[in-house]
C-alpha cells in the first residue's frame, strides 16, 4: 500500500490532470464557441463560420442520418437559409436551435446531439460515468493482482547504477536477436 | 450459370453442416478419419462458393434480368467494369461475399493452425462452419441471391449512383471480409475453451489473425472515408453514421486485443481478458451486421428494406450467450500465470489502453442505442449524431494518443521513475515546445493544440526509440546507420511494427484534427467566368459541359484555380443527376498537398448556368490517406513470420530480458 502511494499515485495523478486538462479543453473549446454567438452585432449580417457550425447541429429531417450541412435536397436548403435569417435577425446559437427544435416545428429530433436537460442528460453522463468506473474498476484490479508474498524486488531501485547493466542487456540482445527476441 | 451458383450454395449449405457435425462427433468420440474429413468439407466449401461467386459476377456481366437479384441491383447502361463488383451491393449478395470470404480465411486458418491448437482444432472448425451454415442457410431460405423472376423483365432497376466509384472496389470487400473475419481469432479462442485448453495454446493464431483483421477493418475504414471524402460531396470523411460505427466498434475492440494479447504472449497474464475482448469484439461485428440488415436506426449505408432483421437479432444473442456461458464453464482455466510486478510497468499501461479503447466502443454503442432508449423511456424521438460523438470520444482518443506516447516507454514488469523520466523528457520536450510555437503562430483552439502536442510527443518518443536503438546496434555489434535500423526492426518485428503503425495513427490523428478545427468551407453560386476568394485561393468559374446518357446526365465542370495570385491548376469537379434515382451524385476535384487541400464540388447545375459550389480547404488531409500503406506496412513488419517460430513464454526468472524491451 505504501509503495502504491509513493509510486503509482503520482502517476495517477498525472493521468488525472491530463484528463481535466483535456475537460477543461473540452469546456473552453465549447464556450469560446457561445461567446462568439453571442457578439452583439449591430449589422443585419451574420457570421458565416457560425452558420456552418449550426449546419452541423441540425438533422434533415427527410434524409436517413445525415445533417442539413451534408444534403442538398431542398428542405436542407430551406433550413440553411432560415439559419442565415434567423443569425442575422440576432438569434444566437442556442436560440437558432431551440427554433428548430420547438415541438409545433421539427421537436427535438431535428437536433444532432440529446438536449442536456431532464432525462437526455443520461445520454450524456453514462458514457463518462462508465468510463470511470471502468479505469477505477481496472486500476483496483491491478492492485489485487499484484504479489503479495513480497517476492518482488526493489532491486531496480538505484537508477544509476542500473544504466550500465541496461546497456549490457542492450549488447546482449542485439547479438541474440534470431534466437531471442522475436516477439514483442 | 444462375442455376449452377443456386446449385453450388445448396451443396455449400450441406457441406458447411456437414463439416460441423462431424467435427463434433470425431472430436466426441475421437474418430481422426471424421476429423480429417471434417477439415477436408472446409477446404471442399472454398471452391464450391467461389463457383457460387463466380456464377453471380457471371450474371450480372451478361446482365441476366431473370434473376431478381440482378434485376434489381444492375442496369444496362451501367459502366461494365461495375458489374464486376456490383453482385455486393445488396443484401443477398453481400452476404455470399461474406460467405466466401468467411469460407477462404477459414480454410488458411484451418490449414496453417499451429501445433498448440491442433488438439482443438475440431472445435475451432465446428464454430467456424456453424457460422458458414448460419450465412448460408439465411442465404437459402431467406434471401437467395438466386432467387428467378416470374418472368424477366427488358431491364434492371440499376445500382445506387454513389456505388459507382473506384472505392467500390476496395471498401465494402475489406470491411465486410474484416467483420466476418473477426469469427477466425474468436473461433480458436473458443474452440481451446470447449477442448479445455484455454492457457496460451490459442494466442499465436488468435494475434496473427487478430492483427491481420484488424488491418484489413483499418484499411476498409479508410478507404470508406476515402470514398465519401471524394464522392459525398459535403467535404468530410467521417460523420458517426449508424452504420460507420456499427464497422467501428468491433475495429475499437480489436484493438483493445491485439495490444492486450501482446501482455499474455509475453508474460502470461490477461488470460480471461483476452478472451473476453475477443469475444466483445465479435459480439460487436454481430451487432454491426445487425445494424446494417434490418437494423432500427436510420442510415445511409442500410442494405434497403431489409427483412431479416429479426434472424440477425437472433444470431448476435446466440452469437453473445452461448460463447459467454462456454466462458463461464471453462472460467478456472484461464488463471494468469505470473502476478503483476507494479502499477508502473507496460502490463498496466496496456491494461489503461485497453479500457480506454473498450471506453470508445462503449459510448459509441450507447450513442447508437440511446435513441431507442429515449422513445421507449421518455417517448421522445431524439437523434444522436456527429457532435455527441465528436465530444465524447474526442477527449478519449487523445488519452490514448498520449498513452500511445508513454506506454511504450514503460518497460514490462516494473519501470523505474527516474528512467522513465529521463526517457520522457525528449517527448515531453518536444510537446512543449510544439506547443508553444502554435501559441505564438496564434493557434487557438485548445484541442487541436492539446492534439498536435501529443502528436510531437508521440513521434519524438518512437524516433528517440529508433535511434537509440540503431546507435546501440552500430556501438555494440559495428553496422552503419542503415543497416543498424534495418536489424533493429527485423529484431522485434511485432514491436516495430507496431512503432509504424503508431506512426500511421498519428497521421489520421494530424488529418482528423487539422480538418476538423482549420478546415475552411464556403458555399457559392458562379455563372461563368465569376470568380469567388476563399483564404488566399481564388477560383474562377470557367464552364460546364453537360454529357447525356441513357440514365444519368453528367456535368463536368471546369474551373481555373489561383493562389497567391498565381496561376495553379485546373480542375474538373463533376455532378451527375441519376432520373431514375432522382439523385444526383458527385465527384470532388481535389487538389492535395501536405499542408492543406483544395477541395470543390458542384452542388448544383441551375437552368440560367449557374452553379452553386462548395469550396473547402482541409489542411493536412493528405496525411490521412497516406497513413493508409504506413498502417500496412507496419502490420507486414509486426506479422512476418520470424525464422524462430517457436514461442517461448517469459517466466519470471528470465524477465530481466524483457526490462530492456
Amino acid at each position: 500500500m505504501n509503495r502504491f502511494t509513493t509510486t503509482v499515485a503520482p502517476a495517477c495523478r498525472g493521468v488525472f490532470l491530463i484528463l481535466a486538462y483535456l475537460a477543461i479543453a473540452v469546456v473552453g473549446l465549447q464556450s469560446s464557441g457561445a461567446v462568439l454567438a453571442q457578439s452583439p452585432d449591430e449589422t443585419p449580417t451574420y457570421d458565416e463560420a457560425e452558420a456552418q457550425e449550426i449546419d452541423r447541429m441540425l438533422m434533415c429531417p427527410v434524409c436517413p442520418a445525415q445533417t442539413i450541412d451534408q444534403t442538398e435536397v431542398p428542405l436542407a436548403k430551406q433550413m440553411r437559409e432560415q439559419v442565415r435569417e434567423l443569425l442575422a435577425g440576432g438569434a444566437t446559437r442556442r436560440e437558432v436551435l431551440d427554433w428548430f427544435a420547438a415541438p409545433e416545428r421539427y421537436g427535438p429530433g431535428v437536433l444532432a446531439e440529446p438536449p442536456r436537460s431532464g432525462f437526455n442528460l443520461i445520454a450524456w453522463i453514462v458514457p463518462g460515468v462508465v468510463v470511470v468506473a471502468a479505469l477505477g474498476g481496472g486500476i483496483l484490479t491491478l492492485r489485487a493482482m499484484r504479489r503479495h508474498d513480497g517476492t518482488s524486488d526493489d532491486a531496480p531501485s538505484e537508477p544509476e547504477d542500473l544504466q550500465p547493466y541496461l546497456d549490457a542487456v542492450d549488447r546482449e540482445l542485439s547479438l541474440n536477436t534470431e534466437t531471442e527476441r522475436d516477439d514483442g | 450459370m444462375a442455376d449452377l451458383g443456386a446449385a453450388c450454395l445448396w451443396m455449400a449449405l450441406a457441406l458447411a453442416s456437414y463439416s460441423t457435425l462431424a467435427s463434433v462427433l470425431g472430436q466426441v468420440r475421437g474418430a481422426p478419419a471424421l476429423l480429417d474429413s471434417a477439415r477436408k468439407a472446409s477446404y471442399v466449401l472454398v471452391v464450391v462458393l467461389l463457383v457460387a461467386t463466380l456464377s453471380l459476377v457471371q450474371s450480372f456481366i451478361t446482365r441476366d434480368f431473370s434473376l431478381a437479384y440482378v434485376a434489381a441491383h444492375s442496369n444496362i447502361a451501367m459502366p461494365n467494369i461495375y458489374t464486376w463488383v456490383a453482385f455486393y451491393a445488396g443484401n443477398e449478395g453481400s452476404l455470399l461475399y461474406i460467405a466466401f470470404a468467411l469460407s477462404a480465411m477459414s480454410a488458411v486458418a484451418i490449414w496453417l493452425a499451429p501445433a498448440s491448437t491442433r488438439p482443438t482444432l475440431a472445435w475451432t472448425v465446428a464454430t467456424l462452419m456453424l457460422i458458414e451454415v448460419f450465412f448460408l442457410a439465411v442465404m437459402g431460405f431467406m434471401a437467395n441471391p438466386f432467387q428467378k423472376l416470374p418472368f424477366p423483365v427488358p431491364d434492371g432497376q440499376g445500382i445506387n449512383p454513389l456505388l459507382t466509384h473506384f472505392g467500390m472496389f476496395f471498401h465494402p470487400p475489406a470491411l465486410m471480409a474484416g467483420l466476418a473475419g473477426i469469427s477466425i481469432p474468436f473461433a480458436f479462442a473458443l474452440g481451446g475453451l470447449i477442448g479445455g485448453r484455454a492457457e496460451d495454446e490459442w494466442i499465436d493464431a488468435g494475434r496473427a489473425w487478430g492483427v491481420g483483421i484488424w488491418a484489413l477493418l483499418a484499411s476498409g475504414l479508410l478507404l470508406g472515408s476515402w470514398w465519401a471524402y471524394t464522392i459525398l460531396g459535403w467535404g468530410g470523411f467521417w460523420f458517426w453514421d449508424p452504420v460507420e460505427n456499427a464497422a467501428f466498434m468491433p475495429w475499437i475492440a480489436l484493438t483493445a486485443f491485439v495490444h492486450s494479447i501482446m501482455v499474455q504472449k509475453r508474460r502470461g497474464m490477461f488470460r480471461m481478458w483476452n478472451v473476453v475482448l475477443i469475444n466483445v469484439a465479435f459480439g460487436l461485428a454481430l451487432y454491426g451486421m445487425f445494424m446494417n440488415r434490418g437494423g432500427p436506426v436510420p442510415s445511409v449505408h442500410s442494405f434497403g428494406a431489409s427483412t431479416l432483421g429479426w434472424v440477425f437479432l437472433l444470431f448476435l444473442g446466440v452469437g453473445v450467450v452461448v460463447p459467454m456461458a462456454i466462458f463461464f464453464w471453462r472460467y478456472d482455466l484461464m488463471r494468469s500465470a505470473q502476478r503483476l510486478d507494479s502499477m508502473l510497468s507496460r502490463e498496466a499501461a496496456f491494461l489503461i489502453n485497453n479500457l480506454l479503447l473498450l471506453g470508445i466502443a462503449f459510448a459509441t454503442l450507447w450513442g447508437t442505442v440511446y435513441p431507442l432508449l429515449s422513445r421507449l423511456f421518455a417517448e421522445q424521438e431524439i437523434t444522436v449524431a456527429r457532435p455527441f460523438y465528436d465530444q465524447v470520444n474526442g477527449p478519449l482518443m487523445l488519452a490514448l494518443v498520449l498513452l500511445m506516447g508513454v506506454g511504450p516507454l514503460l518497460p514490462w514488469r516494473h519501470a523505474n521513475l527516474q528512467s522513465l523520466r529521463r526517457a520522457l523528457l525528449l517527448p515531453g520536450a518536444a510537446a512543449l515546445v510544439t506547443a508553444g510555437i502554435l501559441l505564438v503562430v496564434g493557434v487557438r483552439q485548445p484541442y487541436a493544440v492539446v492534439g498536435f502536442a501529443l502528436c510531437a510527443l508521440v513521434a519524438a518518443s518512437i524516433l528517440a526509440e529508433w535511434t537509440r536503438g540503431t546507435i546501440a546496434r552500430r556501438r555494440s555489434v559495428g553496422d552503419n546507420f542503415a543497416l543498424g535500423f534495418v536489424r533493429l526492426i527485423t529484431a522485434n518485428r511485432p514491436r516495430y511494427g507496431g512503432y509504424v503503425v503508431h506512426l500511421a495513427v498519428l497521421m489520421v490523428t494530424l488529418g482528423v484534427v487539422g480538418q476538423s478545427f482549420y478546415g475552411v468551407q464556403q458555399d457559392v453560386v458562379l455563372f461563368p467566368g465569376e470568380d469567388v476568394s476563399i483564404g488566399n485561393y481564388r477560383m474562377v468559374y470557367v464552364d460546364t459541359t453537360t454529357l447525356a446518357f441513357a440514365d444519368r446526365t453528367q456535368f463536368r465542370t471546369t474551373v481555373e484555380v489561383y493562389r497567391d495570385g498565381k496561376f495553379l491548376d485546373v480542375m474538373h469537379p463533376q455532378r451527375t443527376f441519376h432520373p431514375d434515382f432522382n439523385m444526383a451524385s458527385t465527384l470532388a476535384a481535389i487538389r492535395s498537398t501536405p499542408v492543406e487541400d483544395f477541395y470543390v464540388v458542384p452542388s448544383e447545375n441551375r437552368e440560367d448556368g449557374a452553379v452553386g459550389f462548395r469550396i473547402l480547404i482541409n489542411p493536412l488531409v493528405w496525411w490521412m490517406w497516406v497513413a493508409g500503406p504506413v498502417l500496412i506496412l507496419g502490420t507486414v513488419i509486426a506479422l512476418w513470420p520470424s525464422r524462430a517460430t517457436m514461442r517461448r513464454p517469459v517466466v519470471a526468472a528470465t524477465a530481466p530480458a524483457g526490462a530492456a524491451d
